[in-house]
């Protein structure tokens, strides 16, 4: 394995990645430096160029990426992956860029299960990154985060430029930013967590079940030989997504105070930009194989309680995932690096308790039925673990 | 005693409490089928917006089942909604697809912590404060507690909620309903908050009857 630097977008305050409400002001672009910003109605992403001492000038494109089965078929067949555009832009001279949508069209035809990958693409004067981005196809054709509410658009994306070495600027055209990709390597089979049961009592049974069409955000890391070490980094909001299409997975009941976490497997590639041989690198999965899996896993402070009977119970069809910073952990490989995963929001894992004794039902991030459960712990007072 | 009927209504099954909640129903139906009307017939539109103040309705979130002594009612409090509004009015609470159910009480309580009560069997409900001098969850204010049907909500800030505290009646082995709506106004806007959350009351005093009932989820 070539010595190469690791970073997921988003790395130690590089790439900042933040859901903004739908009141936001965009910025357009291309503008000169003294132009002042205006509102461009149908701008899908905007952000700032950082990580260079020249941020404009750039060209940052946005791509949707093939529908999941194209993806697999072309991965299959070892061709390219090329992303439609959907949007081009300049960075001004501060390094401000926002991307209208100028090919819708680019979009409808790259939705899978009401869900479009989307990447944005920067690259130039020895630089380069690449931002991917799920976004579901909420009501009014809006794109929205694959989690929370609908009105979180536009997204703002902070790019963090990954500096280029020589051999690779000198690989690169000027502005390599086509949307493309080829596979390095197929690292096949990686397990993927996605759903939790705790509980600290016993006398609570747990089920957890994961259907067709249920969506998954995952991680989404670049790497590029620039420096010699790895550097791995789960604190931002760099994904793509992959849908389970396999049908139903039931897990095993878990009983007492198990507590494990629920995974399956997703298929994990190595990929190379087109225009970029050397030492430019992505990985992210780009397929759902299925499956159960177990790992093991201490319950979470959960204080948000609500009293459960003995012979009652509930179930949840949206917990408003959790999202483990490590759901996907790609260090077998050498890569030095977890991605995060998250599960699906329109058809998504289900989980049941049933308490045979009196007890509490706790929430991670609030009571159990609310916006953002995010897990449930089973305990025994009504403070939870806290 | 005195202390019992000043915080929860006369019990469910008497020949008065039932004749009450049914005048009660039948009043405040009224009121808000004519409010409803009126409001309809202002604004020009026939349907509230389900996305308002008290959030976002949401459907097929999952649901609650528990056991109820036999005959007896039991207390679904687990939901809840804020109010980034003004003060908005609750018209009605509804269960829809009711089967077997019967909805005795509907309050609103307002809760500023993490704590909330979850489910109860019994009327009035064991844990709830009331004559027992149980203060339950800390942090939900049942002295500040109003009847829905009619309840006017402040605006919330942050976290703070108000806990839907619903007493209900199964009427055979098994009540059911698909999810509750709360009906309000704000601003002069109506609106529909559809908390999505199945419920079935098990009063057949079999303990595993909702093990089944969850296996095999009504919605």
């Amino acid at each position: 394995m070539r010595s190469r630097r690791v970073l997921t977008l988003g790395l130690a305050g590089l790439a900042l990645v933040a859901l903004t409400g739908s009141a936001i002001s965009v910025i357009s672009a291309p503008a000169s430096a003294s132009n002042p910003p205006s509102v461009a109605p149908n701008v899908i992403v905007s952000g700032q160029i950082t990580g260079t001492s020249s941020p404009g000038g750039i060209r940052v494109a946005l791509y949707a990426m093939p529908r999941q089965p194209v993806m697999v078929r072309l991965i299959k067949a070892n061709k390219r992956i090329q992303g439609k555009l959907v949007g081009v832009t300049t960075s001004s001279a501060s390094g401000a860029y926002a991307i209208p949508d100028t090919h819708p069209a680019a979009i409808s035809s790259s939705v899978f299960y009401g869900v479009v990958n989307l990447e944005v693409w920067a690259a130039g004067k020895g630089y380069w990154t690449v931002h991917g981005m799920a976004r579901r196809i909420a009501a009014g054709h809006k794109l929205a985060p694959l989690f929370g509410r609908a009105r979180a658009v536009p997204q703002k994306a902070n790019l963090a430029m990954l500096p280029q070495s020589a051999s690779e600027a000198a690989a690169s055209p000027a502005s390599a930013s086509d949307g493309c990709w080829v596979l390095e390597q197929d690292l096949g089979s990686v397990n993927a967590d996605l759903e939790g049961l705790w509980s600290t009592i016993d006398g609570v049974k747990k089920h957890l079940s994961y259907t067709t069409g249920a969506t998954s955000g995952t991680g989404m890391g670049l790497t590029t030989n620039y420096g010699n070490s790895w550097t791995a980094d789960n604190a931002n909001a760099n994904e793509n997504s992959v849908t389970n299409t396999v049908g139903t997975q039931n897990f095993p009941w878990l009983k007492n105070e198990d507590s494990k976490i629920g995974q399956t497997q997703v298929e994990e590639g190595y990929f190379e930009p087109c225009q970029i041989s050397a030492g430019d690198y992505a990985t992210f999965p780009y397929a759902v194989n299925g499956g159960d899996y177990w790992a093991g896993t201490h319950s979470p402070k959960a204080t948000h309680c609500v009293q459960e009977l003995a012979g009652g119970g509930f179930n949840m069809n949206r917990t408003q995932s959790i999202t483990f910073s490590s759901g996907i952990n790609l260090s077998v490989f050498g890569f030095g690096i977890s991605l995060s995963s998250l599960t699906g929001y329109s058809h998504t894992a289900s989980i049941e308790y049933d308490y045979s004794r009196n007890g509490f039902a706790c929430g991670q991030h609030a009571k159990p039925f609310r916006g953002n459960a995010k897990g449930i712990v089973a305990d025994r007072t009504g403070h939870g673990n806290r | 005693m005195e202390t019992q009927r000043a915080l929860w209504p006369t019990e469910p099954g008497t020949a008065t409490g039932e004749a009450l909640t049914r005048a009660r129903c039948f009043l405040t139906g009224g009121l808000a089928i004519a409010l409803a009307l009126l409001l309809a017939a202002c604004s020009g539109t026939s349907h509230p917006n389900g996305d308002g103040p008290f959030g976002k309705s949401v459907s097929d979130v999952g649901g609650q089942c528990f056991p109820t002594p036999k005959g007896d009612a039991g207390t679904f409090a687990a939901l809840g909604f804020g109010n980034s509004g003004g003060p908005a009015r609750i018209t009605k609470v509804s269960l829809v697809d009711a089967r077997h159910l019967r909805l005795v009480a509907a309050w609103v309580v307002p809760t500023t912590g993490p704590d909330s009560w979850g489910v109860f069997d019994g009327y009035p409900p064991k844990g709830i404060p009331g004559p027992d001098g149980n203060k339950g969850a800390p942090g939900e204010h049942w002295n500040e507690h109003q009847r829905a049907d009619g309840a006017v909500i402040p605006h919330l800030r942050g976290q703070d909620q108000e806990d839907l505290v619903l007493v209900l009646k199964p009427l055979g082995s098994e009540g059911i309903a698909k999810t509750e709506i709360v009906y309000y106004t704000s601003g002069g806007t109506r609106y529909m908050l559809n908390l999505g959350a199945w419920i079935v009351l098990v009063n057949n005093g079999n303990l595993h009857a909702c093990a089944k009932v969850l296996k095999d989820p009504p919605a």
